[in-house]
């Protein structure tokens, strides 16, 4: 392929610039800000013709970057090329939105319009192509580190049909970055700790909980009957002690020494009541003065003595009267007389039952003014029988408190027994229910788990198929140069060792798509090379990229100012290498006099064209 | 005779528990019973069968007593329970030494017993699940007495851990109606005359579509069986096909137009389709929409997958293209296609498009 002629209307600062090119090299010379630059884009925009970005991406694009800076609606321009002895003429008219492109070709003498789905230009010659092989812009010092992993990722991309420019070092790091911001998402934890909570739940099977003894509730209920009982029984002792207890108070307060000096009071008091009552009955009401009965009775003494006298000397009718007098005054005598002797006795009684009384008064009821009447002596008596019937009701008290103990201890330890039994089947049920707490717990946080668990193994398919891309783009990248790696390093290894002067013997690349430059049979790793022999290296490869891909058809180079960093002798060397070893064009855009000096000292024919 | 067939209450059980709607689900399943026993009082309902897992776990004594109070609430249904592989049997477990209500029978045994219901002429056979899983095939030993009476065989299982059985077997056993539970879906036979219930309410956001229970009649010796919706919520699959044009703007708006946000549907979202691969389709957002449990994202990024697997075999989409494409068989087919989608986004990323950064 060669560029025959090229016509810029109007294309950033350039204007109306026709230019006729030839073959081998042609230098096109000017200061900065001249156009050089502007001149080789217009061209590739020329050659490829140019899109227009939409959005964001428009800003810098290449059209928006050259639009003219007068008379825009001339952007564009015309360029001729040549191929295979056809002439391909191709007018792009960038003014236009979208841009229009009007292709021909001229062949034989005959010229005919180049339909859309035709490819004039060289196959798989794309403006991404373009720019990284034909296109050598002014080289960096050298020496970055990026430069061997771009040249190794071109190594892949430059044998692609499209037009993408890819990085498959940098995707490696893209997807190992993705990679480790999955690995943040997952919680390894909450495996382990639903492994730990099966482990639990299948030991707690295993463990089971100590099946309740039949009959367990019944236990219950006996207890509880138990329980009431012997509260009954508790209730009844305390009242028969608080009684007990209560009328011993009473008998103590009465100063009552023993029961023996009680019953015999007691009887006393019911002797006294009754020789009281009969002493009342009989004497009390009619009791004539004493006097008077003596008197009466010496009145009926001579009516005696008389029925004496009369007995002894017989009876006679007349002296009947008198008789039955005497024998009446006896009676009444006798009656008088033994009347009034026993009166006499039981005054004396009275007397001393009446002390009797009032002194037994007043122990027992000491606040009393006691009289000593009859029915004082039989309230007394009453009393006194009451307080008699106290020691009997304590003794039976006391019997059945004893019989209530007995029968008290013996439910107390009915209900211990109970207890015990009950304790022990409590104690089941609550291992139960502590069994069913923990399994249930152990369910309750594992269906917690569930949508971590979910989560985590979604992850970790998503890992799975990060890790595959990345293990498949990796053996794809070094398949991809075991491929086209071999010719390309023979191909570069001539020439770094041409350029060099012999000083390298050439390059290798490791199946990782590592570059080492290879000395006296030594490999030298970019980072170890000079700034300068890193460019030649660059260089190298480049050749051998456009050798490989464009066996058959030598393709026009491009160098913009890209000599900047090489030394003069260097700067020679490579021109020398170019014109002896490259068949196409060659165009030099330089700012400075050096390259032309060069070739003039060299003897190397040149075109040059001042911008 | 008028009768309700459920199972699967889950009583205790809480979906979507992480969820805004969790509390209010778990509210709606623990109101199932309640809601259950006002229905068969208002229906005047003569037979409430509950086949199997009640409850989501073997129930505690408390949770025994707050279903003995609503059981203690029916008037005059009689109810026939059964344990299954959630509320299962442990010998001398609170469920297994519990009284039940009079008007509760409760079959706690693990080999078929019979309930007679002498007054309409039928009899209920049922057993309990002793066990999280019941692998053996018990369909042999179920074949319905001939005595005469209706006979009902209430049935917990239905998968291969529990009770496997084929529902033509199922028919040959010769039972006049054959309860099941287990299965949250409901589903009936052919011939009407074996019905699973499903859940009264929706358990998982798996569990789609209309959830209810069994309303079925016992009128001169023959059943006759209508289903009746229960649950006021439903879980529903939504499913979107995603286009190269659709903004996620534009999905957000399409979601909320199609979805009801009145807390009667939860959904499921199903992305497929192709997407624009510039476009993010932040499925965390969209969770936060409010009333969507997962989203499920099936959609691949529309990359010229077909241009790339026709171009020569040396370019490396293309290679990649052919290295993950699955084969139809393929048991990682689905790793692959992500793999693929992973390695042409991370391949993408790096690209540099012509007339812009070049290479120095």
């Amino acid at each position: 392929m060669k560029i025959k002629h090229c016509s810029v209307y109007r294309f950033g600062k350039l204007k109306d610039k026709d230019l006729e090119f030839k073959d081998g090299i042609t230098l096109i010379q000017g200061p900065n800000e001249s156009g050089k630059t502007t001149l080789h884009t217009a061209i590739a925009a020329l050659l490829f013709g140019v899109e227009r970005n939409r959005g964001r991406a428009a800003a810098n694009d290449t059209y928006k970057a050259n639009l003219p800076w007068t008379e825009p609606e001339l952007y564009g321009g015309s360029i001729d090329w040549e191929r295979g002895g056809s002439r391909i003429h191709a007018v792009r008219d960038l003014a236009k939105t979208p841009p229009r492109s009007f292709l021909s070709e001229t062949k034989d003498g005959r010229t005919r319009d180049i339909k859309e789905n035709e490819q004039p230009l060289p196959d798989s010659l794309t403006p991404y192509l373009f720019y990284n092989t034909l296109s050598f812009r002014q080289m960096g010092s050298g020496l970055e580190s990026g430069m061997a992993d771009e040249l190794r990722s071109h190594i892949i991309n430059l044998q692609g049909s499209g037009n993408e420019s890819m990085d498959v070092a940098a995707a490696l790091a893209d997807l190992k970055a993705r990679r480790r911001e999955l690995q943040k998402g997952l919680r390894e934890e909450a495996e382990a700790e639903n492994t730990a909570l099966d482990q639990e739940l299948r030991e707690l099977e295993r463990a089971g909980f100590q099946t309740l003894p039949d009959g367990w509730s019944e236990a219950g209920d006996a207890l509880r009957r138990q329980d009431a009982l012997a509260q009954k029984m508790t209730a009844e002792r305390d009242q028969l002690t608080q009684d007990i207890a209560r009328k011993k108070k009473i008998l103590s307060e009465l100063k009552i020494q023993d029961r023996e000096v009680l019953e015999e009071d007691c009887e006393k008091a019911a002797v006294l009541t009754e020789q009281l009552k009969v002493y009342e009955a009989d004497y009390e009401p009619d009791m004539p003065a004493p006097g008077l009965v003596r008197a009466l009775s010496y009145l009926t003494l001579p009516f005696m003595l008389l029925f004496f006298w009369q007995i002894l000397n017989g009876l006679q009718y007349r002296q009947y009267l008198r008789c039955a007098i005497g024998v009446v005054g006896l009676f009444v005598t006798m009656l008088i007389s033994t009347r009034y002797a026993r009166r006499s006795d039981a005054l004396d009684a009275q007397k001393q039952n009446k002390e009797l009384l009032i002194r037994m008064l007043a122990v027992y009821v000491p606040d009393h003014e006691a009289q000593g009447t009859a029915k004082e002596a039989e309230e007394l008596a009453a009393y006194l029988e009451r307080i008699k019937g106290l020691y009997g009701e304590i003794e039976q008290q006391e019997a059945a408190r004893e019989a209530g103990t007995a029968d008290l201890v013996e439910v107390l330890s009915r209900r211990e027994a109970l207890s015990r039994r009950m304790e022990k089947e409590l104690s089941v049920k609550v291992r139960r229910e502590q069994w069913e707490a923990r399994v249930r717990a152990a369910l309750d946080r594992k269906e917690q788990l569930k949508p971590v668990l979910k989560e985590n193994a979604r992850l970790k398919e998503e890992l799975a198929a990060l890790d595959l891309a990345r293990s498949t783009l990796s053996s794809l990248a070094t398949g991809v140069y075991s491929d086209f790696g071999a010719p390309l390093t023979a191909e570069a290894s001539g020439i770094f060792s041409q350029i060099t002067g012999g000083h390298y013997d050439g390059v290798r690349i490791s199946d990782k798509l590592e570059i080492f430059a290879v000395q006296q049979g030594r490999l030298v790793a970019p980072g170890a090379l000079s700034g300068g022999t890193m460019q030649q290296l660059y260089f190298a490869f480049r050749m051998a990229i456009i050798r490989l891909l464009w066996p058959d058809e030598p393709m026009p180079l491009f160098f913009d100012d890209a000599f900047a960093y090489y030394d003069k002798d260097r700067l020679a060397a490579l021109l020398k290498w170019l014109h002896e070893n490259y068949k196409g064009q060659i165009f030099l855009f330089t700012c400075q006099n050096r390259e032309g000096e060069l070739l003039e000292e060299a003897g190397i024919p040149f075109e040059k064209i001042d911008l | 005779m008028r009768f309700i067939h459920t199972a699967d209450l889950h009583l205790g059980a809480a979906p979507d528990r992480d969820r805004p709607w969790g509390p209010a689900r778990a509210d709606a399943v623990r109101q199932s019973l309640p809601r259950l026993i006002d229905l068969c009082n208002q229906e005047a309902v003569d037979l409430l069968l509950i086949v199997g897992d009640l409850f989501h776990r073997p129930p505690t004594e408390a949770e025994l007593k707050e279903t003995d109070y609503l059981f203690s609430q029916l008037s005059i249904t009689k109810v026939v329970l059964t344990a299954g592989n959630h509320d299962f049997l442990r010998p001398g477990c609170a469920m297994a030494e519990h009284a039940f209500p009079a008007n509760v029978s409760f079959i706690a045994s693990p080999d078929p017993e019979t309930v007679h219901f002498p007054q309409w002429n039928l009899d209920v056979t049922g057993f309990s699940y002793y066990a999280e899983q019941l692998r053996r095939d018990l369909t042999a030993e179920l074949s319905c007495p001939q005595d005469g009476k209706r006979h009902i065989l209430m049935l917990h299982g239905g998968d291969k851990d529990h009770l496997p059985f084929k529902p033509s077997a199922l028919q040959e056993l010769g039972w006049d109606y054959i309860a099941l539970g287990h299965i949250h879906r409901p589903s009936i036979s052919a011939d009407g005359r074996a019905a699973m219930p499903g859940s009264p309410e929706p358990l998982d956001r798996n569990e789609t579509g209309p959830h209810g229970f069994y309303d079925g009649s016992l009128t001169n010796g023959a059943f006759s069986l209508s289903w009746r919706n229960f649950s006021d919520f439903e879980y529903t699959d939504l499913k979107i096909n995603l286009t190269p044009e659709v903004s996620f703007a534009s999905l957000e708006a399409l979601l909320r137009r199609r979805m009801k946000n009145d807390g009667s549907e939860v959904y499921r979202l199903i992305l497929s389709g192709r997407r624009d691969p510039a476009t993010d389709f932040d499925g965390e957002a969209l969770l936060r929409l409010g009333c969507i449990s997962e989203v499920v994202d099936n959609s691949q990024p529309d990359f010229p997958w077909e241009e790339w697997a026709a171009r020569p075999s040396h370019d490396i989409l293309a290679r990649l293209t052919a290295a993950l494409t699955p084969a139809e068989d393929d048991p990682e087919a689905e790793r692959k296609k992500k793999a693929l989608v992973y390695a042409a986004e991370a391949l993408l990323s790096t690209v540099k498009r012509p007339g812009g950064e070049v290479l120095r």
